[in-house]
């Protein structure tokens, strides 16, 4: 019985632990994208995708709460929007990767393949980045 | 003789002078048109230019890379007065009406050299594409547009 318990909060710790946003643009057409979605994955991730020039913009389609170690922390809107501007700013500026901390609340990291106009963006929190030892 | 050889030298200079007059109008397109694909968040691969004196210079720029999208040499190639930088407001002006959601339209334009051009743009989203033509005063009175 122990060991199932242990199992059980084992599983739960896990999960929790690894929880993050993460969402990967490719060819937008002024940001609005053909096929955009968001997909809440069993281990508390969250999984944006926009692809395909289109009509709709990208952007979360529900709140974004990154829970980690039994603490939820809300991603809003307006953070979200600013964050994909800032890590556009420094693609366009030439960057093809790196990380910065944004607002003392949040880690993001992310990469470009400009062969494909992949951008692929992580956002932790900066209680999950320091637990993996990002910063 | 001396007579001659002045009156030859006269005519000679006023023939050079109708060529290169001859040239510099020949060299003035009518109309640019400039046309984006699928353009990444740098710039694009392939950037051609097709350009015919006294009728009409296109660009079209395609897919991710890292190249602008922009003629080689504008002054000439152009039109007579057309700058790089009068390019580049052109096109920063669509693209921001394009970004607010405004896919088709029209405005007029004051060269830095105070002519005025009528550019006529429309987008497609669903294909990634931005296409634009930018006429002169005369061009745009010829097709019926106004300035």
């Amino acid at each position: 019985m122990k060991n199932i318990l242990a199992l059980c909060f084992g599983i739960t710790m896990s999960t929790s632990m690894h929880a993050h946003v993460y969402y990967d643009k490719t060819l937008g057409f002024f940001n609005h994208y053909k096929v955009v979605s968001q997909t809440n994955m069993n281990n508390g991730d969250i999984f944006m995708e926009c692809h395909e020039p289109g009509w709709t913009r990208c952007k979360p389609q529900a709140l974004l709460v990154i829970p980690f170690d039994g603490v939820d922390t809300p991603l809003s809107d307006e953070e979200f929007k600013s964050i994909d501007e800032a890590v556009t700013r420094a693609v366009v500026g030439g960057d093809n990767g790196g990380r910065f901390v944004y607002g003392e609340k949040f880690l993001v990291s992310y990469t470009y393949d400009e062969e494909t106009d992949r951008l692929s963006t992580r956002i932790y929190t900066l209680a999950e980045a320091t637990y993996y030892n990002l910063i | 003789m001396k007579a001659l050889i002045l009156l030859a030298g006269a005519l000679l200079s006023i023939e050079c002078g109708a060529t290169t007059a001859g040239a510099d109008l020949l060299a003035v397109p009518t109309q640019t048109k400039v046309t984006k694909t699928r353009g990444g968040l740098r710039g694009f691969k392939t950037v051609t230019e097709d350009i015919r004196p006294g009728l009409y210079a296109n660009l079209a720029c395609a897919n991710p890379g890292h190249q602008k999208c922009a003629f080689k040499n504008p002054p000439q190639l152009v039109t007579s007065d057309l700058t790089q930088a009068d390019l580049e407001a052109i096109d920063a002006s669509i693209n921001t009406s394009v970004g607010n959601g405004d896919f088709t339209g029209s405005f007029t334009f004051a060269s830095a050299a105070a002519h005025s051009y009528l550019v006529i743009f429309e987008a497609y989203p669903e294909q990634g594409r931005i296409d634009y033509i930018i006429y002169t005063r005369e061009e745009a009175a010829e097709q019926g547009y106004e300035i």
